[in-house]
C-alpha cells in the first residue's frame, strides 16, 4: 500500500510532500503493522469527512492531498482532523 | 518492510550557531521596541475626540496552549502590561502596529473602519509552520524550531494575516486563482507596509522582504518572499528555491494552493514595488494609498483578474493623483515591465 501526502498553502506557501509504502498482507515487520493500523483507522473516517469546502472567509490555511491508494482525498487543514490526520501528519513527518 | 526514502532533511537537527540566533533576536527586540515607540506616538496623537466616531484600539491576544482549539485561553487585553511570554507580546503590538499604521495612513480605525477588535491567537499546534486568518482572528503557530521560528517573529507577517482581514471588510477578493494571488500580494503589500511604517523607512531604506527573521538559524533565506526581487527570497537545501514568479510568462498553473496564490502573487507584487520605488518617499503616501482605495472603493469585482485589477489601479491614481500624473504613470509602467496591459 502506498499513501502519499501533500500540504500545500500555508502563508509561506512553501509545500511538502511525502509517500509512505507498507506491507497490509503476507509477511509483514513491525513497521508495516504500525502503518497498516493507522491506514485502517484513516480509512474508517474518510466516509464521514466533512464534505464542506471548510471555512470559506480562512486565508493562509494549509490545503492537504492524502492518496490513499486509489482513493485521492483533498481536505482543508481545520477538517483534517482524526485518525486521518494523524497519518497524514505522520507520512510528512516519516516518509520520503 | 517499509520502503521509506532517506530521512527527510526537513527533520534533520541542525547545527546552529549562537551568533546569528542572537543577531536576529537583537533585531526583532529592535523592530518591536521601535514599532511600539511608532504605536504610542500614534496613539497619542489620537487622543481625544475621533472624527466619526470611530472606535479605538481594542485588542486581544489567547493562547491555544498546544492545541488547535480556537480561540484559546485570554492571557491580554487592551491596556494591560506586558505579560512573560514574547509570543504574546509581539502579536500584542504587532496588532498595534497595524492598527496604528491603518489609521496613521489612511484614516481607518481598525479592519472595518469602525474599530472592530484585533483578535490573536498564539502557541497554535503543536510545531505549527503556520499563520493564517481564519476569519475573525489572526493565528500564529510557534514553529518547529528546525526551519522555522516562531510565526510572531515577523512584523510584516503578522500585518499580511491583518491585510486579509482588511479584504475580508472590503473587497473579499476570491480566493482562488488571479484574484486569489491578488489576495494574497495586497496582504503582502499591507505587511511590507506596517514594517515599514514602524520602521520609519521610505523605499529606498526597506528590505521589501516578508518573513524576514522567519526562517531558524542555517536555513539559507532572507525571509519568505520578496517584493523586489520575486523568486530570490531563499534557497535552501530543505526548502528549496524560492518558486516566485516576477512576471506574467513566468505565470505558474497549478491545481495546488488554490491555484498557487502564494507564487503568482509575486506578480502583483513587483509591480507594487516598481512604482512605489520609481516614485520614491514612503510606500503608503502614494502607490500604496492606490492599492488601498483601489480595494476600499467598492467598485473591485471580487473576482478581478491581474488585467482588470491594474487597469482599476490606473483609474484609482488619476482620480487621486489627477490625469497624467507621475503616479498614473509609474503605476502604468509597473503593471506593463511585469507583463500585464493596464490600458
Amino acid at each position: 500500500m502506498r499513501v502519499s501526502v501533500s500540504r500545500s498553502g500555508g502563508v509561506t506557501g512553501i509545500p511538502r510532500r511525502a509517500a509512505v509504502e507498507f506491507v497490509m498482507r503476507g509477511e509483514r515487520s513491525p513497521s508495516d503493522n504500525e502503518w497498516a493500523g493507522l491506514y485502517r483507522a484513516a480509512r474508517s473516517q474518510t466516509d464521514q469527512l466533512q464534505r464542506d469546502s471548510g471555512n470559506g472567509l480562512a486565508r493562509d490555511a494549509f490545503q492537504w492531498t492524502v492518496q490513499l491508494g486509489r482513493q485521492r482525498l483533498e481536505v482543508p487543514d481545520s477538517t483534517l482532523t482524526g485518525p486521518l490526520r494523524q497519518l497524514a501528519e505522520r507520512v510528512l513527518a516519516e516518509g520520503g | 518492510m517499509v520502503r521509506q526514502g532517506v530521512i527527510p532533511p526537513y527533520l534533520l537537527e541542525r547545527i546552529a550557531g549562537a551568533a546569528p540566533r542572537e543577531a536576529s533576536r537583537e533585531a526583532r527586540l529592535t523592530l518591536v521596541a521601535d514599532q511600539r515607540l511608532r504605536v504610542a506616538r500614534t496613539l497619542e496623537a489620537d487622543d481625544g475626540a475621533r472624527p466619526g466616531g470611530r472606535g479605538g484600539l481594542h485588542r486581544e491576544i489567547s493562547d491555544a496552549g498546544g492545541s488547535e482549539d480556537l480561540p484559546g485561553r485570554l492571557v491580554r487585553k487592551e491596556g494591560q502590561d506586558t505579560v512573560d511570554d514574547v509570543d504574546v507580546n509581539r502579536a500584542y503590538d504587532g496588532l498595534g502596529a497595524t492598527y496604528g499604521f491603518l489609521d496613521d495612513a489612511f484614516g481607518r480605525s481598525s479592519l472595518d473602519g469602525d474599530g472592530l477588535a484585533l483578535e490573536g491567537t498564539v502557541h497554535f499546534g503543536s510545531a505549527y509552520d503556520n499563520a493564517f486568518w481564519d476569519g475573525s482572528r489572526m493565528v500564529f503557530g510557534d514553529g518547529d524550531r528546525k526551519v522555522f521560528n516562531s510565526f510572531t517573529s515577523s512584523l510584516s507577517v503578522i500585518a499580511h494575516e491583518l491585510g486579509h482581514g482588511l479584504l475580508q471588510y472590503t473587497t473579499n477578493l476570491a480566493y482562488e486563482g488571479q484574484s486569489g494571488a491578488l489576495n494574497e500580494s495586497f496582504a503582502d503589500v499591507v505587511g511590507v507596509m506596517v514594517e515599514q511604517h514602524a520602521l520609519g523607512q521610505t523605499v529606498h531604506e526597506a528590505t521589501w522582504l516578508i518573513g524576514e527573521g522567519i526562517f531558524a538559524p542555517g536555513i539559507q533565506g532572507a525571509g519568505i518572499r520578496s517584493l523586489a526581487a520575486p523568486g530570490t527570497a531563499y534557497d535552501d537545501p530543505i526548502l528549496g528555491k524560492d518558486p516566485q514568479p516576477s512576471r506574467m510568462d513566468g505565470f505558474v498553473r497549478t491545481r495546488e494552493d488554490n491555484g498557487g496564490v502564494h507564487m503568482n502573487s509575486g506578480i502583483p507584487n513587483h509591480a507594487f514595488y516598481l512604482a512605489a520605488t520609481e516614485l520614491g518617499g514612503h510606500a503608503w503616501e502614494r502607490v500604496g494609498r492606490v492599492w488601498f482605495e483601489t480595494v476600499a472603493g467598492g467598485k473591485l469585482d471580487d473576482r478581478v483578474d491581474f488585467v482588470g485589477f491594474a487597469r482599476e489601479t490606473v483609474v484609482t491614481a488619476r482620480r487621486l493623483f489627477g490625469l497624467h500624473s507621475d503616479e498614473e504613470a509609474a503605476i502604468g509602467t509597473a503593471w506593463r515591465t511585469v507583463g500585464v496591459g493596464a490600458q
